[in-house]
């Protein structure tokens, strides 16, 4: 009885003596499209397996659009894209009040697209 | 070792004589033998019986677009020789039954249950002729995992079949509990017959989580095949991720590379740990001991984030790509694991001595649910469960895979089979789990971390296999002529070994199953798949 009382006292409160500062650096968390350029090859689009990447074909771009409402943070998008145009960070904090704030998009840029032999 | 291994085979097609029409190596570790279905009961308890084998596995596979027959493959595992033997079977769709292998071989008695409700195919004779897969509110003639049976298709809901062991006498009073559970548990029924407070018969129904992946897995590229592969169960994860990525290595004749090894194992050692630890904890919960409870939730918590600052996710999603793994370790995180572990390691010790110091815990562990030696080599029960009730298996030792021959290690086995030995089991494995990663840690090779994949032949077998912190989980794969999925079997370590807790409740009082179904600490996700 005493040894329990001891193990109690020695270990306090956890939740208060070791507080969630920031998410550890590889922690999977919102991916993100960076500054590189999208080639529109759609590998992310075809890898995701939550369909939260969607690709949009109007007549001069193509846009690619994320939704974090949809997405499991697997980080498969991330790996398969060739030009690191989208990437994952630790942020892990979505919550917000408007749901519009939760679908990012990104346009592929044309030359690029020339380039790969991709008909616009 | 090679030459023995012909000999014995050989002999062991002299002892079969006619009864085997054919004998080929599917690959340097598996022969299989091809019989004819009325032979198959007589070669398989031939095999289990004279020759100790251990079921290992069984598939059933529509082959109906390859060759016109159904097939179905009973695996005997040979741990003292390495090998694995196949029976093979070959079954006419206008008749579509086989003798039951299951009644003498009770651990054939739940696949052929699965196979006859997935594939139609009856089992003769067989002893439990009850629905297992799906419910009784199935149609019956409706079965899934036949290839023209298409992927979106939805059965009606027809009067249900179910039924459960009827008692005649009024003094037997039947308590049904769940599926809906108070805690947040999965999904299972359990109707208790009991007799005041003794429990006389207990009917586990399960498979409430029947998501039918194996279904949803044909023509998955096999990418995305991995990934569907790790959702089977949260908590064993990586065990079934690496024993997929294992058998379309092995299908692929790709070995991975020697970081790449020791790294799966460190992941899986880490797994086990959070694993094994959670659930020494979480027993405390079986006799209403919270400081245990939350002590072991604690410990549980510094290894998963210690798993989220080295692989990215809490519960190892994500470690491991098909040749190889995705995350390398660096100096630091290798510094920052064994600091973590000497600290559980220290903290884990104070836990378990106050459990096992104290009297009221040790005795309702002591004595309670009591598996036999003689049912769990019947039932061919695996892992923690298996080695507390004095059967020593363990695939890490028997049939080595990633780095396991290169470190040394100890299989701790109980004999008495109750709750106090299979928390004994935890504790000693934990240690165990420690001591491996030191090994690795030390002796961790530099390279690279993947090997990229030939094209797989088609329509040829493989298996993928991994100790999961419950036991041993065996993935059995074919792959199509467009490298997907052609067919895929999932046998998790708690497919062996739910059939055993009823064996193991039976003459327990009624207050004791949470503990007893603690102390198994069985997972249904990747039992009903």
């Amino acid at each position: 009885m005493f040894d329990i009382i001891k193990k109690i006292w020695k270990t306090k409160t956890v939740t208060k003596t070791e507080l969630l500062t920031e998410a550890p650096e590889r922690f999977r968390g919102k991916p993100i499209f960076g500054s590189n350029e999208c080639t529109g090859c759609q590998a992310c689009t075809t890898a995701c397996p939550a369909k939260a990447i969607t690709f949009q074909q109007n007549d001069d771009a193509i846009t690619v659009s994320l939704s974090y409402t949809t997405c499991i943070f697997c980080g498969i998008c991330a790996e398969v894209c060739e030009t690191n145009a989208i990437h994952i960070t630790n942020e892990y904090r979505l919550a917000t009040k408007n749901k519009n704030e939760l679908t990012v998009n990104k346009q592929a840029t044309f030359a690029k697209l020339l380039t790969a032999g991709k008909e616009v | 070792m090679e030459k023995t291994i012909k000999q014995w085979l050989s002999r062991m097609k002299q002892q079969l004589g006619n009864k085997v029409r054919s004998m080929e190596q599917n690959s340097a570790q598996e022969t299989v033998m091809l019989v004819e279905k009325t032979e198959l009961p007589d070669v398989c308890y031939f095999l289990w019986h004279e020759k100790k084998g251990r079921l290992f596995t069984m598939v059933g596979n529509d082959e109906r677009d390859i060759h016109g027959f159904f097939a179905l493959y009973y695996v005997f595992s040979f741990d003292s020789f390495r090998h694995f033997i196949t029976v093979k079977t070959l079954i006419d769709p206008l008749d579509p039954t086989f003798p039951s292998v299951a009644v003498q071989l009770p651990a054939a008695n739940w696949y052929e249950r699965e196979v006859k409700d997935l594939l139609g195919l009856r089992p003769q004779g067989h002893p439990d002729p009850r629905p297992l897969i799906l419910h009784g509110d199935w149609p019956e003639d409706l079965h899934p995992l036949r290839k023209d049976f298409p992927l979106d298709r939805h059965a009606p809901r027809v009067q249900s079949r179910e039924a459960f062991m009827p008692y005649d006498s009024e003094d037997v009073t039947e308590i049904p509990v769940g599926p809906i559970h108070a805690g947040i548990i999965e999904p299972g029924h359990f109707r208790f017959g009991a007799v005041g407070d003794t429990i006389l018969h207990l009917d586990a129904r399960l498979f409430f989580t029947h998501r039918g992946l194996e279904k949803a897995s044909e023509g998955m590229p096999l990418e995305k095949a991995l990934f569907l592969a790790e959702r089977t169960c949260g908590v064993c994860a990586l065990s079934h991720s690496t024993a997929f990525a294992q058998a379309v290595e092995r299908l692929g004749e790709v070995t991975i590379p020697p970081r790449a090894a020791y790294l799966r194992t460190l992941f899986l050692e880490l797994e086990r740990l959070y694993n094994h630890i959670g659930d020494v904890g979480n027993v405390c919960a079986g006799f209403g001991f919270a400081v245990g409870v939350s002590q072991g939730a604690r410990l549980k918590e510094t290894l998963q984030q210690l798993n989220e600052r080295v692989a990215g996710h809490r519960y190892l999603r994500g470690v491991v790509r098909l040749g190889g793994v995705r995350i390398d370790i660096t100096e630091r995180e290798k510094e920052e694991i064994a600091q973590t572990l000497a600290y559980v390691k220290k903290e884990f010790q104070e836990l378990v001595d106050l459990l096992f110091s104290h009297d009221i815990a040790m005795n309702r562990m002591a004595t309670t649910g009591v598996l036999s030696l003689e049912h769990a080599n019947q039932l061919e029960v695996v892992g923690v469960a298996a080695r507390a009730s004095g059967r020593s298996v363990d695939i890490r030792r028997d049939q080595p895979y990633a780095a396991y021959d290169q470190v040394s290690f100890h299989v701790p086995v109980y004999e008495v089979g109750d709750v106090l030995s299979r928390v004994r089991i935890r504790v000693d494995e934990v240690l165990e789990s420690i001591a491996i990663i030191e090994q690795l840690l030390h002796s961790l090779p530099s390279g690279d971390t993947f090997t990229p994949l030939p094209p797989l032949p088609p329509y040829r077998s493989a298996m993928g296999w991994c100790e999961s912190p419950r036991g041993e989980t065996v993935h059995w794969l074919m792959v199509g002529p467009d490298q997907t999925i052609y067919r895929y079997r999932i046998r998790s370590a708690t497919y062996s070994n739910w059939p055993a807790v009823p064996l193991a409740v039976k003459g327990n009082i009624v207050p004791d199953f949470p503990l007893i179904n603690k102390s198994f600490e069985l997972c249904y996700a990747c039992c009903d798949r």
